[in-house]
């Protein structure tokens, strides 16, 4: 069935060929976007829990606007709107990056700061979820604001919501697909391509398909590997993470949210 | 900077409303549909019924891991041929991408919200189920009166914010040449030439809806965590 | 259909040589009750002993895994098919009430009648105020369980569990999850119901409550009944040693 990947296409290349150009722009942009995401994600879900009114102000501001617009309409934002918006000469070299760069550097902006939104929530979940006491012993020892995010908080917040940051990293790849709009010949563009040029639809999408699934499972197992890597002696992981899912009763379902609003 | 003219968004406003109803009735089947489809997804999971909780729960995984832009295309191409095999004629019926698109976020969501309610099924405390058991009441009874509207109740605002997404999502028709919101904005941006304005404006109806009904979310939390409903 | 055992009274509960294991411990070992009918049985014991196993093994809530239990004539057993025949007739309150949040406390206590007895939905209204009323709670009908405080949350369990017109009531440590000041109205409700003539079975840790109202003690500790006796005797004089130390704990 999947024999037809190997055929020739009318450029000299197999198909087989065009799927895995396809996979490597899906990797590149969701790579690359994960560590946009990842380090904006962290400043701003900080700035959500700071003391400073105006900072957490425009921390939530973020969020509202990066997470409430649908990620294909910030797509073509940044691709059609933002060229036309900024002063002409600055907009016009935009204009004339060759493609695929012209598509992937838009994607990738637009996948980072969506993504960040999202991160940024997960991390404000895990920072407000540790107990006050924490804060309290930092203070005692006379550790001001900075070191007591950086040495304290932020990396007990980042252990706790690593099962949520799953589902994220799972999201950034999926979201890659939505690039093919702006014309990124990313893995699902190319077994439409295939799809259309040999009419095997099955065979076609069937392996993009399967790429995927193995992406997933790549991941899963990644992040499976990073928790045990970071986890503190001592403890268990049903102990500390806010995880889905709680055995007692139901409130605890509060702190699904973020890991269940899985991205497509 | 070209100068903006929001005029053209006043002329054009009919064409994307038709299209804005188009994107809110998109989920507002997807929201039913996938419902009640995800709950019976959760409840077979839930009683490990042989072979079909096994089959769903591939199920699930699948839509789960896969691009919504794949299950759109996927559809697209094998849901004319799965009713041709229905129907008995074995020919692919061609039911065009409006019913496709339906078909496809009902079946796409299920598989969300069954996830939703299936760790929901698992945090009903386990007196709940001890208590019907010594009231005598049957399987259905227990399930229909006293486990499924409280999983339902507070996984409520859960099942809201995937549903705010889901509105999110319906943009995605976009690769179906479908009208809906997104869809017109871009028809109309071709037509009229003027996309910046087009796509400012649609981002802020976007906007402006899911942050609403992110904030009746929000507020509906609250509540929950205030009415005393554990216990 | 109702065994008769000692003294004419009929049996409306036999235990024979239960055994129940959770893995590899073992909660109950070889254990034998009879409660007849109209009998007041109060099961104490140190925490593990398996109190709460037995009364959870007689409506089969907990599986036994060896022995045999015979509910109002009927045996219970992994294969039997109308379990929730049995369940009709036994009622049970539970420590931590379990009462429904979503609805409210009369329609708590119509939910079984209607959708098990079959009674119509004022037939069940009036059935639950009855009780209600008889455990002083009726003005309290309309609200949910989240607005009431620990103690009337319990009488509203024990009136849900009347309405379905149990022969023999379980009781599993109704008052240990009780704020100290509520425990008296709980347990005030449940001597009522004793002098009623309800047979009942109660796990109990309030020795003053089992002093009124039992027709025997029966002590575990470890899976096994150690002691059993009428009240006077269990508390005045206890026979055996770990008895002995147990009520010194308790009552001091």
């Amino acid at each position: 069935m999947f024999a037809v990947l190997l055929e020739q296409t009318a450029d000299g290349q197999r198909y087989i060929d065009w799927l895995v150009s396809g996979l490597g722009w899906t990797l590149a942009l969701a790579f690359f976007g994960w560590w946009i995401a990842f380090a904006v994600g962290i400043v701003v879900g900080i700035g959500r829990t700071v003391q400073n009114r105006a900072v957490a102000a425009l921390a939530r501001l973020y969020v509202e606007i990066f997470r409430n617009i649908p990620v294909l309409v910030q797509m073509f934002l940044w691709y059609f709107v933002l060229p036309e918006i900024l002063p002409a000469s600055l907009g016009n070299a935009i204009k004339q990056i060759p493609p695929p760069w012209g598509s992937f550097f838009p994607a990738l902006v637009c996948l980072g700061l969506y993504t960040a939104a999202r991160i940024a929530e997960q991390v404000r979940a895990g920072i407000e979820a540790l107990p006050k006491g924490q804060v309290e012993a930092a203070s005692a020892l006379g550790l001001s604001g900075y070191p007591t995010y950086r040495y304290v908080i932020v990396p007990q917040a980042l252990r706790l919501i690593i099962p949520s940051l799953t589902s994220e990293v799972m999201g950034i790849y999926k979201n890659t697909s939505v690039a093919l709009t702006i014309g990124l010949m990313e893995l699902t563009a190319q077994a439409r391509q295939i799809s259309e040029a040999t009419f095997q639809t099955f065979t076609a999408f069937g392996a993009a398909t399967l790429v995927y699934l193995a992406l997933a499972l790549i991941a899963y197992q990644g992040m499976a590997l990073i928790d045990r890597a970071v986890r503190i002696p001592g403890t268990s992981p049903a102990d500390d993470a806010v995880k889905p899912g709680a055995t007692h009763a139901i409130q605890p379902l509060d702190s699904l949210p973020d890991a269940m609003e899985v991205v497509k | 900077m070209t100068s903006l003219d929001f005029s053209v968004v006043l002329q054009a406003w009919p064409y994307l409303w038709s299209g804005l109803l188009f994107s809110l009735a998109l989920t507002a089947v997807a929201f039913v549909v996938g419902l009640v489809l995800g709950t019976c997804l959760a409840l077979v999971q839930h009683f490990e019924v042989p072979v079909l909780g096994k089959l769903v729960r591939g199920y699930v995984a699948l839509m789960r891991s896969i691009p919504l832009i794949l299950v759109l295309f996927w559809f697209f191409f094998l849901v004319p041929i799965v009713l041709g095999h229905l129907g008995g004629s074995g020919r692919p019926v061609p039911i065009g991408a409006t019913w496709t698109a339906f078909i496809t976020f009902g079946l796409f969501e299920a598989a969300y919200y069954s996830e939703i309610i299936r760790v929901g099924l698992r945090a009903v405390n386990r007196g709940q189920f001890e208590a019907c058991q010594a009231l005598a009441l049957s399987t259905f009874d227990t399930y229909r009166s006293v486990i499924l509207p409280q999983v339902l109740r507070v996984a409520s605002p859960i099942i809201l914010s995937q549903t705010i997404i889901l509105f999110q999502d319906t943009s995605l028709v976009y690769v179906l040449s479908l009208t809906d919101l997104l869809g017109a904005a871009s028809k109309l941006a071709q037509l009229n030439g003027r996309l910046v304005e087009m796509y400012l404006v649609i981002a802020v109806v976007y906007l402006a809806i899911s942050s609403a009904a992110s904030q009746c979310v929000a507020s509906l939390r609250k509540r929950y965590a205030i009415a005393g409903l554990r216990r | 259909m109702l065994e008769f055992a000692e003294g004419n009274r009929a049996s409306i509960v036999t235990v024979e040589n239960l055994v129940k294991r959770f893995g590899h411990f073992t909660a109950l070992n070889d254990v034998n009750l009879t409660v007849a009918v109209g009998e007041k049985i109060v099961l104490c014991g140190p925490s593990g002993s398996g109190k709460s196993t037995l009364i959870r093994c007689i409506n089969h809530i907990e599986k036994h895994d060896a022995g045999r239990i015979v509910v109002d004539g009927i045996e219970l057993s992994d294969r039997m098919t109308d379990v929730n025949g049995i369940r009709r007739e036994v009622g049970m309150v539970f420590q931590s009430f379990n009462l429904f949040p979503h609805l409210s406390v009369v329609e708590n206590c119509m939910l079984a009648p209607m959708k098990v007895r079959g009674l119509s939905r004022t037939d069940a209204h009036e059935r639950a105020i009855g009780l209600l009323r008889k455990v002083r709670i009726h003005d309290q009908a309309n609200k949910y369980p989240g607005q009431l405080s620990g103690g009337q949350q319990q009488r509203v369990a024990i009136a849900r569990a009347l309405c379905m017109q149990p022969k023999i009531m379980l009781f599993d440590e109704p008052t240990s999850a009780l704020d100290p000041e509520m425990v008296k109205e709980v347990l005030d409700t449940i001597v009522e119901l004793a002098k009623d003539g309800m047979t009942m079975v109660c796990v109990t840790h309030e020795m003053g409550f089992a002093r009124e109202i039992a027709d025997r003690v029966v002590f575990m500790d470890r899976g096994s009944i150690v002691e059993e006796a009428d009240p006077e005797t269990f508390f005045r004089a206890p026979r055996t040693e770990r008895a002995r130390d147990f009520l010194g704990q308790i009552i001091h």
